[in-house]
């Protein structure tokens, strides 16, 4: 079952895009029955300012992600804002996610709620693409939630399939085929697509293409001139509506090129030791996740934003590490040479990742003490839970806990080493 | 909307293809269920820790059970209206 043996052979992939609909809101739909039919904004906690997911209720009056809780009660008076739950997303993405991986072994987890499915070579043990969507809605809604519903989008590759259960939303089914390709890319803006961020969409616009009709009437040679070679053939691909790119399985994702955490504080952090507190937070969280993964870094890098300062420094060690203290120590380094007066978000990452055997054995006893403690430490807190047992540093503060992303940014980390399905 | 509770209970569930939770003593009331709307799983460390949202007439209700130490926990009241 080769994708590249099919696409030699001119079998046409049949593909689905399955994308559970306002996921966080619903899932909060479905264990709170008074939530159902209302308007319904998700913040990450409770007092924050930032709409991180809208139900489909709160989008019609134009609520959407990223709105401030002030923009979204403008368009949305009756809107009701639910603190996020992660520990319930993550749990309902895993029994999605073994839905999905029933129809095919090329099931790509492409995001927390997304999953393509190449169906080329199993179809026919279903019947066909249709009845293999509208099992996975059933099966959704008998299995996981009835309130939970999913759009599905089958086209002949990953581009349309996902263009097309945009346009299927909500709990839709578009099976887009060739002669609708154009039509249905005509419908669709610019940045509906997978491929066209903010940056490319405004370059696009500033040399007047604004839609998919004027990008496909420049010729390949224009697209050239303006972006380049890489930048201008998938321009004029995207505006086609050809994409050759396969859906990749859990099994075949690469391991990880960095491990990371973020974090974006409830309040302005002003004082140093505060600052530091965080870092050293973060510090633990991404040297576990290496450690976990049987990785070690040498590549440190500290991104910091305050008001209107963002600052990025980072530092190339000459010898692996996946110790936080050590991770931290260097992030302190990078750190003297910050110059703002708060900061609002902070993040670490260890990157130049390899095998942790390639650290070098320690020699001195502190060393290697300091190794039995890291490997006691993580001991404890596989058996116990998470910061069971924690720096001193961390001591009087409340700990940022390891928790999933929307766009599941550590996915490689969770699906192959945190639950392997 | 929702009232935090976290409080320790009693509950009597029939355990079968999964956890069903029939009824509980919350504040020595007893407090029948009528249906499970949503099950979730989660592990605190290697402890595996059950999720369930149970509704009656009056309010949903959530329910944690700790598969480790057998204990069950109210986590939330979500009245109806």
């Amino acid at each position: 079952m080769d994708f590249k043996e099919n696409n030699a052979k001119g079998i046409e992939r049949v593909i689905l895009h399955v994308d559970l609909d306002s996921f966080f809101a619903t899932a909060a739909q479905q264990t709170n029955p008074n939530l159902r039919a209302k308007p319904v904004g998700i913040v990450k906690a409770k007092g924050r300012s930032c709409i991180i997911a809208a139900s489909k209720e709160a989008k019609k009056y134009q609520v959407k992600t990223g709105n401030t809780v002030i923009e979204a009660k403008k368009l949305c008076p009756s809107i009701i804002l639910i603190p996020a739950d992660f520990e319930k997303y993550e749990d309902i993405t895993y029994r999605f996610i073994e839905i999905c991986q029933k129809y095919s072994p090329l099931c790509e987890v492409f995001s927390l709620d997304e999953c393509f499915i190449d169906i080329t070579e199993t179809e026919k043990l279903w019947g066909n693409a249709v009845s293999i969507a509208l099992e996975i809605q059933e099966r959704l809604a008998g299995e996981i939630g009835d309130y939970l519903t999913c759009s599905v989008g089958i086209s002949k590759n990953r581009l349309l399939a996902k263009l097309a259960s945009t346009q299927a939303k909500p709990d839709g089914i578009y099976y887009l085929d060739q002669k609708s390709i154009f039509e249905a890319l005509d419908k669709a803006d610019l940045t509906d697509v997978c491929g066209i961020g903010d940056r490319l969409y405004r370059r696009l616009v500033l040399i007047g293409v604004g839609d998919f009709k004027t990008l496909r009437a420049c010729s390949l040679d224009f697209l050239y001139k303006h972006f380049g070679p890489f930048w201008s053939k998938h321009l004029y691909n995207l505006a086609r509506g050809i994409d050759e790119s396969p859906a990749i399985p859990t099994e075949e994702i690469v391991q990880a090129k960095s491990v990371g955490r973020t974090y974006t504080a409830h309040r302005n952090l002003y004082k140093k030791d505060e600052i530091e507190r965080l870092m050293r937070n973060l510090c633990e969280e991404a040297s576990e996740k290496a450690r976990k993964m049987q990785l070690a870094g040498r590549y440190v890098s500290l991104a910091l934003r305050g008001a209107e300062t963002s600052f990025y420094g980072h530092k190339t060690l000459k010898t692996y590490i996946d110790d936080g203290k050590i991770l931290f120590k260097i992030c302190q380094t990078i750190f003297e040479d910050w110059l703002g007066k708060y900061i609002r978000f902070c993040g670490v990452t260890l990157s130049m990742l390899a095998k942790n055997e390639y650290q070098s054995i320690p020699l001195f006893p502190q060393d290697q003490r300091r190794g039995n403690l890291i490997a006691a430490v993580d001991s404890i807190n596989n058996q116990f839970g998470d910061y069971t047992v924690f720096p001193a540093q961390l001591l009087g503060t409340e700990i940022i806990r390891p928790e999933v992303t929307g766009y599941f940014g550590d996915k490689t980390y969770r699906l192959k080493f945190l639950h392997t399905l | 909307m929702e009232t935090l509770i976290n409080e320790s209970i009693k509950v009597w569930a029939v355990f079968d293809s999964g956890i069903s939770p029939v009824a509980m003593n919350w504040r020595n009331r007893l407090i029948k269920f009528k249906k499970v709307i949503f099950t979730s799983n989660s592990t605190k460390g290697k402890t595996k820790i059950a999720n369930l949202v149970c509704t009656n007439n009056n309010a949903a209700y959530e329910l944690e059970y700790n598969h480790q130490n057998f204990a069950w926990t109210l986590k939330k009241i979500m009245p109806k209206g």
